[in-house]
């Protein structure tokens, strides 16, 4: 029973919770011990909140007796990134330079997953400020990937995957601002979406990147990441990026098939621009092929290089991110990871003009993906060009970092979703992603769905 | 490296994280001249730039 509750979808636990015949209670014991007793391992968790999330999981059952669950996910456990605030619990982003900084009031996607009835478990681990990499030189270990603990579990939300793959925990919630989302889901073999930028408010989230910065779920299932995101989408006027229109109901469509679908695939990303992994690009090419022999339309389509559209994120971002740590950097260098500086510190160097240009270019890189998506459903491509590195070999690590095709939808605003292709020969998840138009995530988890059905890789677990 | 590294470092403000770090902060002006190269933006005279609120704009579906 233990293993069925460790792997169990929130959809599952969120019915069975509905129907008394599970309890928030018992699910959340048994994801509880299988963190102690594995955790110690794989670092997902920087701090586990188990009185607390015990007491929620009673008053969700008290809550149950009476009538009053809240919705799908009524007495699921959930985890969030350590940089999303938790009232009366430290926010430390991972760093020594926020080791005391107490979370005053809950964000509003911790507000809003209340309200939904989850049970938050603790924060979790992330690389450092969500803009560093996988590093020893902090207060906190990085998180391992369960499915090989020497390698890493890709990042920022790094904690977020590795938890929801070793079956700690259904429902993560991590951010996004070149790819942080969709990395872990990426390297840890789950589904993590970036929704549209103003779909989620980033209030209460500690800021990394302004105009790039989102908030999104990771989770097991395609169905689990929709009801997750419904849960956490809304409009909110502490975000001035929130935007003020109704939530769709992501699950409404997720069964209808791709049938007369109209799909690109963005193929120069990773067979010309950069050169994927052969067996990445494989799982892609598989999944264009399944899209097709289910009905769907499938045709290549061009966009500027993705150097460019990298290199006008990377711009974007480190100009903002500079302006929340300059302060930092130039008081206290010393209290960063060593990448997290090196990767912050470029922004120091890039002049007003040159951010503005970017936003420029920005606007023309924007344009060219919304020609190229004209008459199109959604698109398919490579999410990172090959499986994480291990983390033994940081020239390697930083080196295979960069080498991804995320950036581009931070930068455009539009939804993306990574889902699992595959797997690698040497036991890694492959993985790929859906793109879809601004505020139409109903459609990528559509698409994602029914290659999730056709992919069948659900009942795979990682060795831990 | 430029001649005016002491004026670039200078205008930064970050003398004192160099003195600590000099390879970081020299790397890191390398970095960003690098990518501003590669960012390849050569916009016209009247191009105007991204809005923070693009995806907001756009609205849904094409």
């Amino acid at each position: 029973m233990s293993d069925d509750l460790h792997y169990m979808s929130a959809a599952e636990a969120g019915r069975k919770i509905a129907a008394k015949e599970l309890s928030s209670t018992e699910l959340t014991d048994a994801l509880l011990d299988r963190t102690a007793a594995i955790d110690g391992k794989l670092n997902a968790y920087i701090e586990v909140l188990g009185d607390q999330a015990r007491a929620a999981a009673k008053a969700a059952d008290d809550a149950v007796v009476k009538g009053e669950a809240k919705g799908p996910l009524h007495g699921v456990p959930v985890g969030l990134k350590d940089i999303i605030d938790l009232a009366g619990v430290r926010t430390t982003a991972h760093s020594k330079l926020l080791l005391d900084n107490m979370a005053k009031a809950d964000s509003f996607v911790t507000a809003r997953l209340k309200a939904a009835g989850c049970v938050i478990t603790g924060k979790l681990a992330t690389h450092e400020f969500a803009i560093g990499g996988p590093a020893f030189d902090l207060p906190f270990p990085p998180a391992r990937n369960p499915w090989n603990p020497e390698h890493h579990p890709g990042g920022s939300s790094s904690g977020a995957g590795t938890s929801v793959a070793a079956g700690m925990l259904p429902i993560a919630l991590g951010s996004d601002t070149g790819g942080s989302v969709r990395n872990p889901a990426s390297c840890c073999g789950i589904v993590g979406i970036k929704p549209t930028y103003g779909r989620v408010s980033r209030a209460g989230v500690v800021p990394l990147s302004f105009s790039l910065d989102n908030v999104g779920p990771l989770t097991r299932t395609v169905e689990d990441n929709a009801l997750a995101l419904a849960a956490i989408a809304g409009f909110d006027p502490k975000d001035p990026a929130s935007v003020p229109r109704p939530v769709d109901d992501y699950t409404a469509d997720l069964r209808k098939g791709v049938k007369g679908l109209k799909v690109g695939l963005i193929r120069h990303f990773y067979n010309e621009d950069l050169y994927a992994d052969e067996e990445m690009a494989g799982g892609i090419e598989n999944a264009a092929r399944l899209l097709e022999n289910l009905g769907a339309e499938v045709r290549e389509i061009r966009l500027p290089p993705l150097g460019e559209y990298a290199a006008c994120n990377r711009v974007v971002m480190l100009a903002e991110a500079y302006a929340v740590h300059q302060e930092w950097l130039k008081t206290r260098p010393g209290d960063y990871a060593a990448i997290t500086r090196r990767r912050l510190l470029p922004g120091a160097f890039l002049t007003a003009a040159d951010y503005v240009n970017a936003l420029r270019q920005r606007e023309k890189l924007v344009a060219a993906f919304y020609e190229a998506m004209e008459g199109l459903d959604a698109a398919v491509t490579v999410s990172s060009m090959e499986p994480p590195a291990n983390l033994a070999d940081m020239q390697e690590v930083e080196r295979t970092y960069a080498r991804q095709a995320r950036a581009p939808f931070n930068l455009i605003g539009n939804p993306a979703i990574a889902i699992p292709s595959g797997f690698h020969s040497n036991g890694l998840p492959l993985a790929l992603q859906i793109v879809g138009h601004a505020f139409d995530e109903a459609m990528c988890f559509r698409v994602a769905w029914a290659l999730e059905q056709e992919l069948s890789l659900g009942s795979r677990r990682p060795p831990v | 490296m430029s001649d005016d590294w002491p004026t670039l470092l200078a205008r930064t403000g970050l003398e004192a994280t160099y003195a600590q770090f000099p390879d970081d902060v020299r790397e890191a002006f390398a970095s960003a001249q690098s990518l501003v190269q590669r960012m390849n933006a050569a916009p016209a005279y009247s191009d105007e730039p991204a809005h923070v609120f693009q995806a907001a704009r756009a609205g849904a579906k094409q």
